[in-house]
């Protein structure tokens, strides 16, 4: 469908990803997408991909194993971005162990180290002290200083809690491990603190994932690069939802009582929550190994493909009034957990935490009120793929404020 | 669980159905036992099964759910009236 022809200058009807998005309203030239079922998409070098934002094909595509996920590309947007020097260990444990970036059988070997502890029997034990945790936190945040921050007070703390308990990063390395990926440090210095979390660890095996993957059968590079990805993946999400969840319940005329009594009721407002505030304005890309046909689409081999999860989650083939939030609605399905063999292997743990931390927080505070957001202007994407900022919220405590 | 909007009717509750995961398939994402709770379930190493293949009626609505959720197409209804 495309001929072949060196890029120049990005031609009209090439799309590249509008900065105009923001989380609850969606640039209209992105969701102008899902009409046709796919529209070429420029990618930083120069390669003419494809953009996806119908649901079904969306789908699809995401469960085909007939794409790779390599090369690693990324959309042509307005972030300034650069890839980091990191040493030459680092690359080879990136290159056997990441698993956003592997297929086939390695792909395999790395999930399977992983998928025991992210079982929901096994999360269930961790319920107690998922508990405890966020009980914590919101007992520091309800005593921060006026006015109150939510994404970096709230959010980010519990993130990084969360992934501490799971993982077991030992509390003398939490506020590191805090600063480091939360704030901005660079891709050495979090390879430099994943070699010394390890040699910690293995001196203190523990009943958590860390210790899972030290007794397991992986190789030293295979370990480094799986806990590497570990610390960063889905640790920034949980606290993108948690923050964009609540701007988005706060948002809602009574939406704090109303998310209350559906929370009570069934935790499936949860998935609503997270099709509505989903992060990724496009996700990996994913490149044909031959040439496909899927619904009447022709990809040529060597197309990246990518999915735009926040355009398919307002697919209105798929969710009726797809851009309003209402939490009646019954949104499992929505593809904020990607889909197919690359779909979350910590959903399920996300979806726990999610519920935990935002249902904890409107019981202590049913008056809360918005005061500002700022991911409700624009903001720069937290990454090149494109995935959205969460921003700083300030909201008020009590109605008398 | 109220009927789910996306999902087809279940047009004959006749005749018996066995709900099967294939474990070579199964990618340990939960989706089956979280929202078909009692129904599938994961075992040490997080691969789901099916707690008993004979399927309750009662429950089709949240089995149904789960055969779309599996991010892996692992999960069948046979002896489904699909179409």
């Amino acid at each position: 469908m495309t001929e072949t022809q060196a890029p120049k200058c990005p031609y009209s009807d090439i799309f590249t990803l509008p900065s105009d998005s923001t989380p609850s309203v969606p640039s209209p030239k992105l969701l102008a997408l899902q009409e046709a079922g796919a529209s070429p998409l420029l990618y930083r070098d120069g390669h003419q991909g494809l953009i996806v934002a119908q649901y079904d094909l969306a789908k699809e595509i995401l469960a085909d194993p007939r794409f790779s996920q390599e090369p690693q590309r990324f959309p042509v947007s307005d972030l300034i971005f650069e890839d980091e020097l990191v040493d030459e260990r680092a690359k080879e444990s990136a290159k056997v162990a990441d698993l956003l970036a592997l297929d086939g059988e390695q792909h395999l070997k790395i999930r399977k180290t992983l998928t025991a502890r992210f079982a929901l029997n096994s999360l269930k034990n961790l319920e107690t002290e998922i508990q405890s945790q966020i009980d914590q936190v919101l007992e520091k945040f309800s005593s921060s200083k006026l006015p109150r921050e939510l994404h970096e007070f709230y959010s980010e703390p519990i993130s990084v809690l969360m992934h501490s308990l799971l993982l077991g990063i030992p509390s003398e390395c939490q506020q590191e491990y805090a600063s480091l990926y939360t704030g901005d440090s660079s891709a050495q210095t979090k390879w430099n603190f994943v070699r010394n979390l390890l040699e910690l660890k293995k001196l203190n095996l523990a009943d958590d994932l860390l210790s899972d993957l030290i007794a397991s059968e992986l190789t030293p590079l295979e370990l480094e690069g799986i806990t590497f990805v570990l610390l960063i993946s889905g640790r920034d999400s949980i606290a993108y939802f948690i923050t964009t969840s609540a701007v988005n319940i706060l948002s809602l005329p009574d939406g704090v009582s109303t998310f209350l009594e559906a929370i009570e009721k069934s935790p499936i407002v949860i998935e609503e929550l997270l099709r509505f505030g989903s992060m990724f304005i496009s996700l990996f890309p994913r490149t044909a190994t031959e040439n496909l046909t899927i619904q009447g689409l022709d990809i040529a081999a060597g197309t990246s493909v990518s999915v735009s999860q926040v355009a398919a989650n307002r697919d209105p083939r798929r969710f009726s009034n797809p851009d309003t939030l209402n939490l009646g609605n019954i949104a499992a399905g929505h593809l904020s957990f990607s889909h197919g063999i690359h779909a979350c292997v910590g959903q399920q743990f996300a979806r726990i935490v999610l519920r935990k931390s935002l249902g904890s927080l409107f019981l202590a505070f049913p008056d809360m009120e918005l005061i500002s957001a700022e991911q409700n202007t624009p903001m720069h994407f937290a990454h090149p793929v494109a995935v959205y900022e969460a921003g700083k919220v300030l909201v008020g405590l009590d109605v008398a404020q | 669980m109220e009927i789910l909007p996306y999902l087809l009717p279940v047009t004959n509750l006749g005749g018996s159905m066995e709900v099967k995961v294939d474990q070579s398939l199964c990618i340990g994402a939960g989706q089956c036992a979280a929202f078909a709770e009692g129904v599938f379930e994961q075992n040490e190493n997080g691969i789901a099964y099916a707690v008993q293949s004979q399927v309750n009626q009662t429950r089709i609505d949240e089995i149904r759910l789960a055969v779309q959720l599996c991010p892996v197409t692992a999960i069948s209804l046979v002896g489904a009236d699909e179409e």
